[in-house]
């Protein structure tokens, strides 16, 4: 059994070095999962995780007459992978730019899903401020307001991970900061008091 | 000591990775990143991320299917790789063909060689990427200031795109450009150093809008003649798939196509160093350096570079290469699809012809030096 997915793996890898695009996708198949994961444990990003998924599988395709010569095609995956998100990490993900979102991001502010539910009453301001947020952000930020729902119950229902359940939620908020800080109003300080609490959802 | 911040620095990796850095620990984990120490620890950290089954699990995100349509637009095709309904229907016609000559009792071999569509030759024009994503058609985007990018504006001149970067303003984040030329397309460019590139068709250059720092890389894929501007301080490297070319003022011309198994590189004037992971050489002037991209393995000999660098004249030399890759770069210019009805034929041919001429005088020249085609739509068959 091992020895014969073995023996379909080089198949695979032999159409593949011909040109043929459906065996290609085959082994996109196989590999995609685990790539994309590790892209977006890797970057906090789904967005940046699914380009550099797509670089990582096109390098592969665009050499592809290498691949005759790879005897253990998962390692021949990881190494462009590594190569690829490397330079990523260097010139987008730890860069002062993104500096403001990690630290949100793993703010550890505890608050309960009960806590969240009394603080129900918005301004109009506010309101509108988060009607106007892109609609997975609105989503995610609907979600865990209005139900109180934890990352993980949000992304079952959004079909996402709760990692980007999570990212959604902390974008979502330093928009609404920054959006919102400029105008000085009572109403709004209480809410962005209590949405600098709202991401502190465990998953 | 350094055991100690080596161990810190994983474990900051690790904790970041797993969720469970805390907001202090940013702080820290963004030193070492800027030390840029321990590479080998980040290496180690992002195999063992790979290799964890564990991670696949919440991939959920998006739809695979539409994630690899997406890739379809940039996975090249090289016309080589025959799908097999190309192979058949070209197969079928000149079965037709040969039938035809059989029938008519005319012989076959004039029928084969009827042109029924001529195809023009390639020209000026490019496509242009903003830093952004926006795309700018240059074949027909009209002269003048077309954009600005960074602290540089770029402006179309005819058939030339020129950066201009204003030296006072600091470079603080590099903005990044891509002219691509497609099959049947060239186009010039005089980057913001004064470097000027001729790309041919079918190639793709990545380059800053204005340099900055110590070295001034752009990347390339496909072929590209430079006359880099010197500046000794600041070598000029151009990145190629698997090797780079490290230079500091000087005349030179590179063929990297994915579907080319060797990459060249020509020296007309100066000095030049190629670098790939293993390996590094100095060119000297009038040499081509080839590096097969397979076995990573170099050689060099003495060429006439004038013919090298002959397409940035407008001219079209036949017979500088062996014939297959003569005519893939035939194909390249006429944007036609090759298909080896048998072997590919073991001819050299010599000639120069203009490249502003249609494809049946090309055919038509190599007819006289013993090549025999067919032809259907941009379908060329070359035939044993």
């Amino acid at each position: 059994m091992h020895n014969d997915s073995l023996h379909t793996e080089r198949e695979l890898l032999l159409l593949i070095a011909e040109g043929d695009q459906h065996a290609f996708r085959q082994l996109f198949e196989i590999y995609w999962k685990q790539v994309f994961g590790a892209c977006l444990q890797l970057t906090k990003s789904p967005e940046l995780a699914k380009d550099l998924s797509q670089d990582i599988f096109l390098k592969i395709w665009n050499t592809r007459n290498r691949l005759t010569d790879v005897r253990s095609f998962k390692s021949y995956l990881f190494t462009i992978a590594r190569n690829t998100v490397r330079d990523q990490l260097r010139t987008t993900v730890f860069r002062e730019s993104n500096r403001e979102f990690l630290e949100h991001y793993f703010s550890g502010k505890a608050i309960s899903p009960q806590q969240v539910l009394e603080q129900k009453q918005l301004s109009d301001r506010l309101m509108r401020a988060i009607n106007s947020l892109p609609p997975k952000l609105h989503q995610v930020f609907m979600l865990s307001h209005l139900e109180g729902l934890s990352h993980k119950e949000i992304a079952e229902r959004l079909e996402i991970s709760p990692l980007s359940s999570k990212t959604y939620m902390v974008r979502a908020l330093l928009i609404l900061r920054r959006e919102l800080v400029s105008e000085p109003d009572r109403l709004l300080i209480i809410g962005l008091i209590y949405l600098s609490n709202i991401f502190s959802f465990f998953f | 000591m350094n055991n100690h911040k080596r161990n810190e620095f994983r474990q900051l990796l690790r904790k970041y990775r797993d969720e469970k850095l805390t907001e202090e620990e940013i702080t820290l984990l963004y030193d070492y990143i800027r030390q840029d120490q321990f590479a080998d620890v980040m290496d180690e950290w992002l195999d063992e991320t790979f290799n964890n089954p564990a991670y696949a699990g919440a991939a959920v995100d998006y739809d695979p299917e539409l994630v690899f349509a997406g890739m379809r637009e940039h996975m090249n095709t090289p016309k080589r790789a025959l799908r097999w309904w190309k192979a058949a229907a070209a197969a079928a016609a000149i079965l037709v063909f040969a039938l035809l000559g059989y029938i008519s009792y005319r012989p076959s071999p004039v029928a084969e060689k009827e042109v029924v569509f001529d195809v023009p030759p390639g020209r000026q024009g490019a496509t242009l990427t903003l830093s952004g994503g926006r795309k700018i058609l240059l074949d027909s985007a009209s002269d003048g200031l077309l954009a600005n990018q960074g602290t540089a504006s770029l402006r179309k001149t005819g058939y030339q795109l020129n950066y201009q970067s204003d030296n006072k303003l600091p470079v603080d984040t590099p903005v990044f450009n891509t002219v691509s030329t497609p099959r049947g397309r060239q186009f010039k460019l005089v980057l913001a150093d004064g470097t000027q590139v001729w790309l041919n068709a079918g190639s793709e250059i990545r380059f800053p809008t204005a340099f900055s720092g110590k070295e001034r890389k752009i990347e390339l894929t496909g072929e590209a003649y430079f006359e880099v501007a010197g500046n000794a301080a600041v070598p000029f490297v151009v990145q190629l798939r698997d090797s780079r070319v490290v230079v500091l003022g000087t005349h030179f011309n590179i063929t990297d196509y994915d579907d080319e198994k060797n990459t060249n590189t020509t020296l007309l004037k100066g000095a030049v160093k190629i670098q790939t992971k293993d390996n590094e050489v100095l060119v000297k002037p009038g040499l081509q350096v080839t590096i097969d991209k397979n076995t990573g393995a170099f050689s060099s000999k003495a060429v006439d570079t004038e013919q090298v660098i002959a397409w940035t004249k407008d001219k079209l030399v036949l017979g500088n290469t062996d014939f297959a890759v003569m005519m893939r770069s035939i194909s390249r210019w006429y944007d036609i699809d090759l298909v080896y009805a048998g072997k590919v034929p073991e001819l050299r041919v010599g000639g120069c012809l203009h490249r502003n001429v249609n494809l049946s005088v090309v055919l038509g020249f190599l007819e006289e030096n013993g090549v025999h085609y067919t032809m259907s739509g941009k379908t060329v068959t070359i035939l044993p």
